[in-house]
């Protein structure tokens, strides 16, 4: 189980969250929604351990940690490849910072590639290809980075209707072909329950877990939203409403 | 068009001159006309060329002296920042002292020969490379750290891959501003006191009323001037080629 206990993050004159808490297995998929500025990504960096937190813990197989930094990686909007490397040189950003062995990872990494429709653009650089391959990439050297737990902030966001779809379809492939625990900040109610084994709806500031919808019963891919996915839907979006008119 | 209107300019200006101390019968010493400067930078060329060739010396070890204190200067200072608030009012003094005024310092301390022009030019050059350096590391996007945060990247394998090339457009930024006044360095020092140089040959010249060789001097130096801007715009283009095609 991945469990965040009774975590509160403040700023200066600012409650982000107060004694926040939630849990889910391991090799599932955690999707958090809620308003715009609430608190969601900061959520994840402090579980991600990029910045600090006021108190609470964090439980991870059972063990007691500060934060999931060893075993966490993380994919944000932004595809955050750098712009002078090529895309295979980004994808090994994790292998040449962690000393591994660079003709294994570039293997891997070339196999990975492929595998998601990259091959034949391993020396390209990122302005050279589409909004698509560049997440596509960045997709690539999260999973390079050989850790168990994957924090997607917005990862689609950005991308036209088609490619976000596809890419959907990709990320669960790999929770479920590699078994990683994600954890996925969305605003697409729609997204989140094409792909949530747990869906948690959060409220404004100070963020706090209002509803948590678990979805483990619906079998996965889930190819057609009917008339159930329709009313959670509308279920989901009436709260969230009520959230942003508080807010 | 883009390509032809400095040729176009300077032609007019050159035309506009001749034509202008021609008419008002101008003597030689106060203006001479641009034919007779060209006719002495051609006859004379030997002569200046060898003054040149030490005024290029001069700008180019003082570059390599510059490039050799600023880039480990702003990396420390970058690194720590208790360094960088104890240096900086210190840079800053530096470059509101006239260089004129240390230029006598500075051939008592180093002598007539080359030594202390190489540390006049060095210290006019030094300033805008560190600074824009400088600058380059600390505008690097925080986002794309947090990639080498989550794998607590040491500071040696941040710098190589991540603030290092991103810094590079503002560090050729200081670059072109250093080498337009690394000439205004050398000369300076060559006018307070030197045996070889086109400063010390423009003092020369003054001193016998040759208008025309201290314009023929003035021309070899904006041609070196120009030589370099032309070598680093060519650089910056060539490891910059990620910045103009960037989305």
């Amino acid at each position: 189980m991945l469990k965040v206990c009774d975590i509160t993050k403040t700023y200066p004159n600012l409650t982000v969250f107060r004694n926040i808490n939630f849990s889910t297995e391991c090799g599932s998929f955690a999707v958090f929604l809620g308003p715009s500025g609430c608190g969601k990504s900061t959520l994840f960096r402090v579980i991600a351990g990029i910045e600090g937190k006021d108190s609470g813990y964090i439980e991870w197989k059972g063990v007691k940690v500060s934060d999931l930094k060893d075993e966490t990686a993380m994919m944000l909007q932004k595809d955050l490849l750098l712009p002078w490397s090529t895309l295979l040189d980004n994808v090994l950003i994790p292998a040449k910072v962690l000393g591994k062995d660079l003709q294994r990872e570039r293997n891997k990494a070339i196999d990975l590639l492929s595998r998601f429709g990259l091959s034949g653009f391993e020396d390209y650089f990122p302005y050279q290809v589409s909004g698509g391959m560049r997440q596509r990439a960045a997709l690539v050297r999260t999973l390079l980075f050989d850790r168990e737990i994957l924090l997607l902030d917005e990862p689609l966001s950005a991308l036209d209707a088609l490619t976000r779809r596809l890419l959907q379809k990709e990320i669960l492939r790999i929770q479920l072909e590699f078994e990683k625990t994600v954890l996925m900040i969305t605003h697409d109610i729609k997204e989140a329950l094409f792909l949530a084994d747990r869906i948690f709806l959060l409220s404004h500031l100070p963020t706090g877990i209002i509803k948590e919808i678990d979805m483990r019963d619906m079998p996965k891919p889930r190819q057609s939203l009917g008339p159930k996915f329709a009313a959670m839907e509308e279920e989901i979006f009436s709260i969230l409403r009520g959230e942003l008119v508080d807010a | 068009m883009h390509r032809k209107a400095p040729f176009l300019l300077m032609t007019s200006i050159l035309v506009i001159w001749e034509f202008l101390v021609r008419l008002l019968d101008v003597p030689k010493f106060i203006l001479p006309p641009p034919t007779i400067v060209l006719q002495t930078t051609l006859l004379q060329a030997p002569l200046l060329a060898g003054h040149a060739l030490v005024t290029a010396l001069e700008i180019g070890l003082g570059l390599c002296l510059s490039l050799a204190i600023s880039l480990p200067l702003s990396i420390i200072m970058f690194k720590h920042p208790s360094i960088d608030a104890a240096l900086t009012p210190f840079l800053v003094a530096s470059q509101a002292i006239p260089v004129f005024a240390v230029a006598p310092l500075l051939v008592v301390w180093f002598g007539y020969g080359l030594l202390s022009k190489i540390v006049m030019a060095t210290i006019v050059i030094f300033f805008p490379l560190t600074v824009s350096t400088y600058s380059g590391f600390k505008q690097v996007d925080p986002d794309l750290e947090i990639i080498f945060d989550l794998l607590d990247a040491p500071f040696r394998k941040k710098m190589k891959l991540l603030y290092w090339p991103a810094a590079l457009p503002s560090f050729f930024s200081g670059l072109k501003v250093a080498v337009a006044v690394a000439t205004i360095g050398a000369v300076l020092g060559e006018w307070v006191g030197a045996q070889r140089g086109l400063g010390y040959l423009m003092i020369q010249m003054n001193a016998r009323l040759r208008t025309d060789m201290l314009f023929a001097a003035l021309v070899w130096l904006s041609l070196m001037g120009m030589g370099l801007w032309l070598l680093v715009s060519r650089l910056e283009k060539r490891f910059l080629f990620w910045l103009n095609n960037k989305e």
